[in-house]
């Protein structure tokens, strides 16, 4: 079955109950939008061919894909409506898009150049960034908001190249880690800390200079770069797939680009990429299950509220971090899931959508300072880079990654 | 009982019937049609929705092809906003006969039917499901009609000219005095009131029914009655008429329609008018038909299945063929020629895309009857009405681009009030049809309508309720018009009762997949969630 | 490993996932998407319990009187909001007429036809497929010694909306309700209907509002601040229409009651087969694990039992093929009770389709149709996957799925 005889099959699936539109983060807060159903699979059956020229609402879908994962019958919604969108994109009567937003759509979507410039002068860039001028001329000149948490730039996580010759080869264990510009950029030290993790356990790991894993461009509407990326990142695992490494991502949105997007490139890794892609706690926990996960935890004394990304949610494979901290003697961890942060990929950082973001994190927020104001955890854990940005931005709880939490146990960090 | 005069009496609210009311009425004949049911409740809207090209009958019917082609060619100019001109192909499968493929493209040729050769993979690129079967692809120029827009479309232009049309009214006799026609008696079967209308002419274009008109004058129209089955996927699978290059037969035709695709047709004698119910094993033989054309059909959610009864008539005699101009497709039967009953002409037979030459034929043997010298030109005056750029660019601001399209091409001239008011009123532009983006400004227009009595007219009327849910969502978003409409609240529970079994009908023979979810849908959504009483099933 | 896994997040998978996790288990709910809560009236039916239990094969029959009550007490226990009386209690409809129900809350509970009083309908501006008309008259004929009046409100949150003629849909509605500026928006609504009622010196009988889009706090907020306002008058809330807040709020509710047991939810994930083994030659076999298609890559969960509550015909439990050529039980294959005859020609009665499902033993077993013998040994079938009954015409619904999800935990 080819992918338009998928989308076709899931089209019929729908129900048109628009339980989709009642979850979706995005109509709650704008009323100019349709909602996934309207855009998504109503929609649909009138393009079904056709390009309808003026669909001007097509981009206010943020991606976040939680129509997906609520759909009771399995509807690829985001799919659909990001499909439509590469069709106006290609289409005779191009979205008419002013040339700011054009040039913002590059900028927001190649966080991989940004974050080459920014890691050159990480200090003068995230002065940069501080100053009201600068943030003032990105939303005036690029309709980047002013308001909205842009992440900060850190010392760059080195590119680690295989150096046992043969893929494979010379260590039995290896894995190949797919950082993410996120990662590689504005958080570094997470990235390395990882790497220590994983030599704890036993796995030597590879960074290859991998480009963006093209989620951000795909949301900016840059399909044909983001397909490019994605040929040439998936050219340079080949050798690995083809040994049987299995691939690590940190970054639940990354994570979900190789999972989803990458098998359906035409490239001889495409049909590996899927099954030897983990999200870091994912692998860790299928370790748990043969018994070769170290338990040398030492007591980690603490209560966190968890915040499950879209992006992770989407690879339905449920909450592994959760399952692996709470091996963790001492680590009590309360599930938040109180749905979208809002800030999803750069979708946030627009500056007509700022506010919008902002609303849709309100109910994640509120549960985040409720459980504070309770008691009943101090600190917010979440994989993504961006809803820790925005968590902190909007309740100023500090907030990171759940590796953290498994390296200190591992005694490999302090903090 | 209700008197009324007028000099031609049309019986039959089909594509037939309303083309000669307008015709005469283009030619300033005080005329009056007469329909049972609703417009179009007949084969009219139950057939798979071609406008042909002719090119299905190139090889059996040179003839026919001819008039298809040349028709063609007029309707699409009369009635643009009726019609989408996908194009048609026609598709040579390996192993099909060579011979007939010759023949076609000789028949084509002669008829005046323009074809062209598609390359394979242009073909496949253009439409994926086609059957990797598939040798050769020509492209003739089938199109798409919606029976009831040119329908409504034709009566709309009658009125203007001063023709006018009753509803749910049935002819019960014909009015004969020493077998000269006086006029019909009907009966108005909403009030119940008997009509007496008097008249120098009657004109029998009941489809399905002609036989039974006919039979009032004591004589006798050979008419068989021919069931085609039908089915309507939940999408366009194709952008093209899709036909098989062979001898027409069943199941071998594909036409997409608006968001659906209808895959026909079955043949089976039938003894009733409307015997219109599908039998499983209908659908089954269609499905098996349909594999040969479209890869993967079994994948497809099927909406519902249908049927209507095409009216053909069976000359005894080729004598009794009223000129060259007819075709033995369609026969007028001049009853004072062949059973001595003056003014009385019944019109049998044809197809949908022959309505106005039909007509017109029809209308030459009324207006030479009553010395009107008055030319035809409905082959020239548009149906339609070209409406201002500002009123397209409103709608597709109101509405976006999809639904305003859709609701302009049903709507025509009458848009601009309809969205006049949801300029005034936003709220109105909501959809109560989600599925097929009807508003609520369009179904309140609609109920405004005289000729609109019951839930079921207004899904004629408006696409409400044909599209994926049928009618389990829009059924319950009409409540509150529909109570404005017809009163009471008995009376609108059953008209909800009234469509959803209407709807029920067509969705039992293809109760499997997605579409016996829907319906597990509407169960808990009607029995337990408002909490309407079950009934008691037959024995 | 765990104790249990749950496939299907519908009504009986969340009822057997959470009394399991109370009782100690480490249990996963493994769910497509988020099941047919979200066509939650509100209202739990249990039926003619005497009449059905008497039906031969009927899923009712399977339990003593006792396993029906600890279903009911279940439900209490999470919300003890729910209530059940001796006399039959009504609710209203999304249109305004008096619908029975067994288990409601407390607040849906319609006052007695007998008593004279009036209502006040609340009417929300722009809200989603809401008729006040139609309610104000169903309500005027259902309650002909009462007095109907009608009060609109506007919330500014949906200003936008308004101005736009976009409704809002119940969900989002009711989220304002049980916000702070909702619930004093309420209040201060409901404060001038009681001075104008005094003003008017109308002292007859009781006052009423009736508000729909209303769920009040007793599904648990345990995520954010609860706010709850006392009214100066009773306020109704009336049952759900699609997609229900009711449903949703329930939804979250159990999602939330099962994580912090400590269960595990993996959402957007499809189980689609299993592994399993004969114990021995002539006894039923045992599943080792289930095998579930996550995104881009299939997984294999291990469990000692695993919970079938896929939600039949309309969950996506039983897939039914083109022409019914094929039906099938989704993830385990077991055998299906299939009738005859599959409907009848009135949509409104009870449909043969219905009754299709898995024939159990009493402990919930999958049962062979032919020789009625347990195939699987650790595999338990509960809810609408179970055979022989119509929710919708029998009207037990929630009681099945209750009932069945419960005694299905107490055997992990």
């Amino acid at each position: 079955m080819d992918v338009r005889n998928e989308l076709t099959a899931r089209l019929d699936a729908c129900q048109k109950c628009n339980v989709c539109t009642a979850q979706c983060p995005v109509a709650k807060v704008n009323p100019h939008f349709p909602g996934p159903k309207g855009l998504g699979p109503d929609m649909e059956r009138f393009r079904r061919g056709q390009f309808i020229p003026g669909e001007t609402t097509l981009d206010d879908c943020s991606n976040c894909k939680t129509c997906e994962v609520t759909c009771p019958s399995g509807v690829k919604i985001t799919e659909m409506i990001l499909e439509a969108r590469r069709a106006a994109r290609k289409g005779p009567h191009k979205t008419m898009l002013s040339l700011k937003l054009r040039l913002r759509g590059y900028v927001l979507g190649r966080a991989e150049y940004l974050g080459k410039l920014g890691v050159l002068w990480p200090g003068m860039a995230n002065q940069a960034l501080k100053l009201n001028l600068v943030r003032w001329a990105l939303d005036k000149g690029l309709a980047v908001s002013q308001k909205g948490p842009l992440p900060a730039y850190g010392r760059p996580l080195e590119v680690i190249e295989d150096k046992g010759g043969r893929a494979g080869g010379a260590f039995r264990k290896q894995v190949i880690y797919f950082p993410g510009c996120y990662t590689r950029y504005n958080e570094g030290d997470t990235g390395r800390i990882m790497i220590k993790v994983l030599e704890h356990i036993g796995y030597k790991t590879i960074v290859p200079n991998f480009h963006c894993c093209g989620l951000p461009l795909e949301a900016n509407g840059q399909f044909d770069k983001a397909r490019k990326n994605g040929l040439y990142n998936l050219e340079l695992m080949r050798p690995y797939l083809e040994a049987g490494v299995p691939v690590i991502t940190s970054c639940t949105s990354c994570g979900l680009t190789l999972k989803e997007d990458y098998p359906k490139l035409p490239a001889p890794g495409a049909q590996m990429i899927g099954a030897q892609t983990y999200d870091l706690f994912e692998f860790l926990w299928q370790l748990h299950e043969k018994r070769e996960l170290p338990l040398d935890f030492q007591e980690v004394k603490a209560c966190f509220g968890y915040h499950l990304p879209c992006h992770l949610k989407a690879q339905g494979i449920g909450t592994p971090a959760l399952r692996i901290l709470r091996l963790i003697p001492g680590v009590k961890i309360r599930n938040l899931d109180a749905g979208c942060c809002g800030l999803s990929g750069s979708y946030g950082f627009k500056a007509e959508k700022y506010d919008k973001a902002m609303k849709i994190g309100n109910p994640l927020f509120e549960a985040v300072n409720v459980g504070v104001e309770r008691g009943d955890f101090q600190e917010m854990l979440t994989e993504c880079g961006v809803c820790k940005v925005q968590i902190q931005h909007g309740t100023s709880i500090p907030t990171k990654h759940p590796l953290r939490i498994l390296a200190k146990a591992y005694k490999i960090i302090l903090e | 009982m209700c008197e009324i005069e007028t000099q031609v009496v049309v019986i039959g609210g089909g594509a037939t019937g309303v083309g000669i009311l307008r015709d005469l009425s283009m030619r300033g004949i005080p005329a009056l049609l007469l329909e049972q049911g609703d417009l179009a409740h007949g084969t009219s809207s139950r057939f798979h929705g071609l406008l042909h090209s002719g090119a299905r009958y190139a090889v059996k019917d040179a003839k026919a092809a001819q008039e298809c082609i040349e028709e063609n060619k007029i309707v699409k100019h009369i009635a643009a906003h009726c019609i989408e001109d996908t194009f048609g192909w026609f598709v040579y499968l390996k192993g099909d006969d060579p011979g007939y493929l010759q023949l076609w493209l000789q028949g084509c040729d002669q008829a005046g039917i323009p074809v062209k050769e598609v390359p394979l993979e242009e073909a496949f690129r253009l439409e994926p499901l086609l059957s990797r079967q598939t040798a050769r692809v020509f492209e003739v120029p089938d199109a798409t009609v919606d029976g009831f827009k040119l329908l409504w479309a034709n009566v709309k232009s009658a009125e203007k000219y001063g023709g006018s049309y009753r509803t749910y009214c049935k002819v019960k006799s014909l009015w004969l005095e020493n077998k000269d026609i006086k006029g019909v008696y009907a009966e108005d079967l909403i009030t119940g009131e008997m009509i007496q209308v008097r008249s120098k002419i009657v004109v029998n274009a009941a489809g399905p029914w002609s036989a039974e008109i006919a039979a009032m004058s004591g004589f006798d129209v050979h008419m068989l009655k021919n069931k085609g089955s039908l089915l309507v996927f939940n999408q366009r699978m194709f952008n093209r008429v899709i036909n098989r290059l062979r001898t027409p037969g069943d199941g071998d035709i594909f036409v997409p329609h608006e968001t659906v695709t209808i895959l026909g047709t079955t043949s089976q004698m039938v003894d009733l008018p409307d015997d219109n119910q599908v039998r499983e094993q209908d659908v089954s033989y269609l499905l098996e038909m349909g594999k040969d054309l479209a890869e993967g059909i079994e994948q497809h959610r099927v909406l519902r299945a249908f049927a209507g009864i095409r009216p053909l008539y069976e000359s005894e005699d080729a004598s009794e063929h009223e000129g060259r101009g007819v075709s033995r497709n369609f026969a007028l039967i001049d009853h004072e020629k062949r059973d001595g009953v003056h003014g009385l002409v019944s019109i049998v037979g044809g197809k949908l895309t022959t309505y106005r030459l039909m007509a017109e034929k029809v209308t030459d043997w009324a207006a030479a009857r009553l010395n009107v010298t008055t030319a035809c030109r409905t082959a020239e005056e548009p149906l339609h009405h070209e409406l201002p750029a500002d009123v397209w660019n409103k709608a597709r601001q109101l509405l976006g681009a999809a639904a305003a399209d859709k609701m302009m091409e049903r709507l025509n001239e009458e848009a601009a009030s309809v969205i006049a008011v949801i300029e005034k009123q936003p709220e109105l532009g909501q959809f109560i049809c989600e599925c097929e983006m009807v508003t609520q400004a369009e179904v309140l227009h609609a109920l405004q309508d005289p000729a609109v009595h019951s839930l079921d007219d207004l899904r004629r009327k408006t696409r409400l309720g044909m599209g994926t849910c049928q009618g389990t969502y829009c059924t319950y978003r009409s409540t509150p018009m529909l109570k404005d409409a017809f009163g009471s609240w008995e009376r609108t529970l059953k008209e909800y009762r009234i469509l959803i079994s209407e709807r029920w009908r067509g969705i039992t023979p293809v109760l499997w997949g997605d579409q016996l979810r829907e319906s597990e849908l509407a169960r808990a959504l009607y029995l337990n969630v408002l909490d309407f009483k079950a009934v008691e099933s037959e024995e | 490993m765990w104790d249990a896994i749950v496939v299907g997040g519908g009504l009986a998978g969340w009822t057997a996932g959470i009394r399991a996790a109370q009782r100690g288990k480490k249990v996963l709910i493994v769910t497509e998407g988020v099941g047919t809560l979200y066509y939650f009236s509100g209202i739990f039916d249990y039926g003619d319990l005497e009449s059905l239990r008497h039906l031969p094969k009927h899923p009712y029959s399977l339990f003593d009187a006792e396993a029906i009550d600890r279903g009911k007490h279940f439900i209490q226990e999470l919300c003890p909001e729910y209530i059940e009386t001796n006399k039959s209690q009504h609710a209203l409809t999304v249109l305004g007429t008096a619908r029975q129900g067994d288990l409601m809350p407390r607040s849906m509970v319609l006052p007695n036809h007998q008593e004279q009083g009036s209502f006040v309908l609340l009417v929300p501006e722009g809200l989603k497929d809401f008729f006040p008309e139609i309610v104000v008259s169903n309500l005027v004929r259902e309650f002909p010694g009462w007095q109907v009046n009608v009060k609109r409100v506007h919330a500014e949150n949906f200003g936008e909306w308004q101005r736009m003629g976009k409704s809002a849909s119940g969900i989002d509605y009711a989220a304002i309700w049980r916000s702070k500026e909702g619930q004093n928006l309420l209040a201060q609504e409901i404060e001038a209907i009681k001075r104008e009622h005094q003003g008017a010196g109308s002292r007859s009988g009781k006052i009423a509002v009736v508000l729909p889009s209303l769920v009040s706090e007793y599904f648990d907020a345990s995520r954010t601040k609860t706010y709850v306002q006392d009214y100066s008058l009773p306020v109704i809330e009336m049952s759900s229409f699609l997609p229900s807040p009711h449903g949703r709020y329930f939804a979250e509710y159990l999602k939330h009651q099962f994580t912090d047991l400590g269960g595990e939810l993996m959402i957007g994930a499809r189980a689609a087969a299993l592994n399993g083994k004969p114990m021995s030659a002539k006894q039923p076999k045992s599943c080792q694990e289930i095998i579930v298609q996550s995104m881009g890559k299939v997984l294999h969960l291990k469990a000692k039992k695993f919970i079938l509550a896929t939600g039949g015909l309309l969950g996506g439990g039983i897939k039914v093929g083109i022409e019914r050529k094929l039906i099938q039980e989704d993830v385990f294959d077991l055998p299906l009770y299939v009738p005859q005859e599959w409907s009848t020609s009135q949509f409104f009665a009870s449909q043969p389709f219905a009754q299709i499902g898995v024939e159990t033993d009493k402990c919930l077993r999958p049962l062979d149709t032919n020789q009625g013998r347990v195939i699987w040994d650790n595999v338990h079938v509960v809810g609408r996957m179970l055979a022989h009954w119509d929710p919708w015409t029998q009207r037990c619904g929630g009681g099945v799925s209750v009932t069945s999800g419960c005694a299905a935990a107490e055997i992990i």
